[in-house]
């Protein structure tokens, strides 16, 4: 058996898991153009939940860890269809047409529009998947330096770390709620409207009318179909690829970039101290030679032999 | 982003033959080939000008010119005059339609050729004077000289599953006055006057409807839109790192 | 049956690991292990055993803790003699103990350690000449007084009177070293203990407490008993209250990283000895207390 062996309980390594995951925090934007429109997004990203659940194959499970979008700041550019009158026959004759009305727009050049939507903390993807844990060995440069105890005084010290290495995540989308094809028709009429909003109410009616129903023609050019969940996700997965893009970043985040857990190496057995039997002395500092952890369903396990 | 709408369309109220603006044309039947020179004029003055060549048996029987358009051209310095063409089909004559995209309006077209010629300020027997009217509410349409009067009421236009498909209603001047005196239409929809004794018509809105109530703006903040996860054994799963390929 | 069934945070400690955190010690503190008065802190090759210091040990780190000189009885504190005392070679042994006990300490009973070193101490004595000249000069201070003058001790500037120690200290004079007579010497040393955790207000830590110190074999018993007095108070007042490892510190801090609230568990059926000093290892059983 090792020198020193440490077990950490799951509810502790869950504590600091929840630690890190509350640290998490960064934010992205990106714009895409998807032909008849475009999106672009700037998204702040936190999480949210989420449960570490150790597995007796030495890997942790991570259930439902919430990614939260706040703030999540969509714009829509649209090219909506000419908003024409006229056009109609004025002198029908057995061969055709002989005199059509011309047609006169409404507005000074092809209408181009664009509105943001504010989607903060109502979009919600909630990953799990397979993670192992690493210990690694991270070296600083300067360490040891001039000495070792003033290099640790100096916060300059190699260190171990431990990580949540993601191996497989799945976003899994479920059920959409049923208002939300309502939500969206009020949403595309909230956006034409707060468009047109400078227009007489008649004249919004015309615009509307032909435009032949903003809902739908907005909705044919967004190609939003019956399932607005899966519009919805196909735009912010698939088109914006947000989703994965996120995945990406949590990943790395737990992998690379926050440790549940660090130790300096040499690691202060014995802290600096002072007292009444003499001068100040400094820390007892001891090497960390190969530690190894392993993960069973209850419990993690450190072991490791200790150097002078 | 706000849309730039053009401002002489929502403030048209008067539709005149002998001043045009938008939402109305006149439509001259070219039916004797030759060169025309025409001269288009807003009050006294004369704004542009433009050679026409009408031709049997061409592709094109119907052309039209915008007014707008010309006078700006002109405006901007052009120095020659605009040349158009357009031919009679069998059996038909070929139209010159004049209409107005934008601006203040108010112009009179006047073509001149070896054989024939064209006036807007009085209309022809074969020349026919259109109006679209959008604006929901009671209109006057008066004939000068003749003063003959009639009302045209228009009402809102609603959406519908059909969209925009505006109709032409009839409407022919006659010494007895207007046939039909009275109209009721969709907004948007047209009107076609056909005048046997020349001179010009004028519609005007009379009453407009009340103007609907802004809608509250309303908030562009869905309620909470959740998506779950699945349960566990249900995945598409995808490797971290790897994206879907984009479908477009 | 896993570690932490019966608390947040398991420990365990091979005893080997507590001997390379002893050597540590001793090279990275060497003023815990190795005393001396002024000579031999000035002169630290002098001692008996070689310091091993480690080789980046800052220079502002004593090598040697200064002690005072030990003054010569008869003298008033007038002379000092200079002197040195090193615990070397300090191993601790975890029940059931492979270290062979004198039987004073009998056999290591569980839940016990056993410590095993070496003390070496010398004293410095002068070269030959000098104590019979400065003897002579002491004699040449002594003079006859009038007897009721001894009684009523009115005569206060005479410097022969006995006075207790107080008011000014007189500077105490070293006894020159003579480096052929420092007398070394090294006897062994066992002891045995237990160990308890302990919060002084700095967290809890683990504090050995000795409870039999042995020097082997010294005659008569009387010296031996008063050198074991000796090391068993260097022991318990100089070196261990400064060996206590934190609790936390056998989690590399993991209590103070995830700023956990870490206390030992209590003692119970399932945990009935905390910490646990069994088959070479020393364990301790951590609470957390997560909010």
């Amino acid at each position: 058996m090792a020198d020193l062996q440490l077990a950490i309980s799951e509810a502790v390594v869950r504590k600091l898991f929840v630690t890190a995951r509350d640290n998490f925090a960064f934010s992205h934007s990106d714009s895409v153009d998807l032909g008849p429109f475009t999106v672009s997004y700037s998204a702040g990203v936190k999480l949210k939940n989420g449960d570490i659940d150790f597995q007796s194959n030495n890997t942790v499970l991570l259930k439902e860890l919430d990614i939260v979008y706040d703030p999540l700041s969509v714009t829509f550019g649209l090219d909506i269809p000419r908003v024409c009158v006229g056009g109609f026959c004025i002198i029908p004759t057995p061969f055709g047409c002989a005199l059509r009305a011309p047609r006169v727009c409404f507005f000074e050049d092809d209408p181009d529009v664009a509105a943001t939507i504010n989607l903060s903390g109502i979009i919600t993807t909630e990953i799990s998947g397979t993670c192992g844990m690493t210990l690694r060995f991270v070296p600083e440069a300067g360490a040891g330096t001039p000495d070792p105890w003033t290099a640790l005084a100096n916060g300059v010290s190699n260190e171990w770390r431990l990580h949540l290495v993601p191996g497989w995540l799945d976003i899994d989308l479920i059920d959409v709620a049923d208002t939300v094809g309502n939500l969206i028709d009020q949403l595309i009429d909230a956006l034409v409207d707060d468009v047109l909003s400078p227009l007489p109410g008649w004249a919004r009616g015309i615009v509307k009318a032909i435009l032949h129903g903003v809902t739908s023609i907005i909705r044919t050019i967004l190609d939003i179909g019956d399932d607005i969940g899966e519009w919805l996700s196909n735009l912010f997965n698939v088109s914006l690829d947000l989703f994965s893009f996120v995945v990406d970043e949590v990943a790395k985040y737990f992998a690379d970039k926050f440790a549940l857990f660090a130790f300096p190496d040499p690691y202060p057995m014995l802290p600096a101290e002072t007292s009444v039997l003499g001068p100040p002395l400094v820390p007892v500092l001891i090497n960390i030679v190969q530690p190894a952890i392993t993960v069973t369903d209850t419990e993690l396990v450190l072991e490791t032999s200790l150097g002078a | 982003m706000a849309l730039r709408i053009k401002q002489s369309i929502i403030n048209a109220t008067e539709f005149r033959s002998d001043g045009l603006g938008v939402l109305a044309s006149i439509a001259w039947a070219a039916e004797t080939v030759g060169r025309y020179r025409g001269t288009v004029r807003r009050g006294d003055a004369a704004v542009a000008s433009f050679e026409l060549e009408v031709d049997k048996g061409g592709a094109a029987s119907q052309l039209d010119i915008d007014l707008n358009d010309l006078a700006g051209a002109s405006l901007g310095g052009a120095r020659a005059a605009r040349r158009f063409q357009v031919a009679s089909a069998e059996g038909q004559p070929a139209y010159v339609q004049f209409f107005v995209s934008d601006g203040p309006g108010g112009y009179q077209v006047v073509i001149e050729g070896a054989k024939a010629n064209f006036d807007s300020r009085s209309l022809g027997p074969r020349d026919v004077f259109t109006t679209v009217l959008v604006r929901p509410g009671l209109y006057t349409m008066e004939h000068k000289p003749s003063g003959a009067k009639g009302e045209i009421a228009v009402e809102r236009l609603e959406q519908s599953e059909k969209g925009y498909e505006p109709k032409a209603h009839q409407v022919r001047v006659t010494a007895r006055g207007f046939d039909p005196p009275r109209l009721a239409i969709r907004g948007a929809d047209g009107v076609v006057f056909a005048v046997e004794g020349g001179g010009a018509v004028r519609v005007r809105l009379a009453k407009p409807e009340p103007d609907e109530k802004q809608p509250p703006r309303r908030r562009l903040y869905p309620e909470a839109l959740r998506i779950k996860g699945r349960a566990a054994g249900e995945t598409s799963s995808k490797p971290v790192g790897k994206r879907p390929a984009k479908p477009r | 049956m896993a570690l932490t069934d019966f608390c947040s945070i398991f420990a365990s400690v091979h005893e080997n690991a507590i001997n390379t955190v002893i050597k540590a010690v001793a090279t990275q503190r060497p003023s815990l292990f190795n005393y001396g008065t002024p000579f031999f802190v000035q002169h630290p090759n002098l001692l008996c055993e070689k310091i091993v210091v480690h080789p980046k040990l800052p220079p502002s780190q004593p090598r040697v803790g200064a002690q005072p000189l030990l003054p010569v009885p008869g003298t008033n504190g007038l002379f000092g003699l200079e002197f040195c005392m090193q615990v070397t070679k300090l191993a601790i042994d975890f029940h059931k103990g492979d270290i062979k006990l004198p039987p004073e300490l009998g056999t290591l009973q569980p839940q016990r350690f056993a410590l095993a070193g070496r003390v070496c101490a010398a004293i410095a004595c002068p070269p030959r000449g000098w104590l019979a000249e400065v003897g002579d000069a002491i004699a040449g201070t002594v003079r006859p007084i009038d007897p009721f003058a001894a009684l009523r001790d009115e005569e206060r500037d005479n410097q022969a009177v006995f006075r207790p120690p107080s008011d000014t200290p007189k500077p105490m004079f070293p006894v020159p070293v003579d480096r052929e007579h420092i007398h070394c010497f090294c006897l062994d040393l066992f002891a045995t203990g237990r160990i308890r955790i302990v919060d002084n207000g700095f967290g809890p830590r683990l504090a050995l407490e000795l409870e039999g110190v042995e020097i082997v074999d010294i005659k008569p018993s009387g010296l031996e008993d008063s050198i074991e007095c000796l090391v068993s108070a260097t022991l318990q007042l100089g070196i261990l209250p400064r060996l206590r490892i934190a609790l936390d510190a056998l989690t590399f801090s993991l209590g103070a990283y995830a700023t956990l609230v870490i206390s030992p568990t209590p003692t119970s059926a399932n945990v009935p000895f905390n910490p646990d000093i069994s088959k070479d290892r020393l364990s301790a059983f951590i609470d957390v207390a997560i909010s």
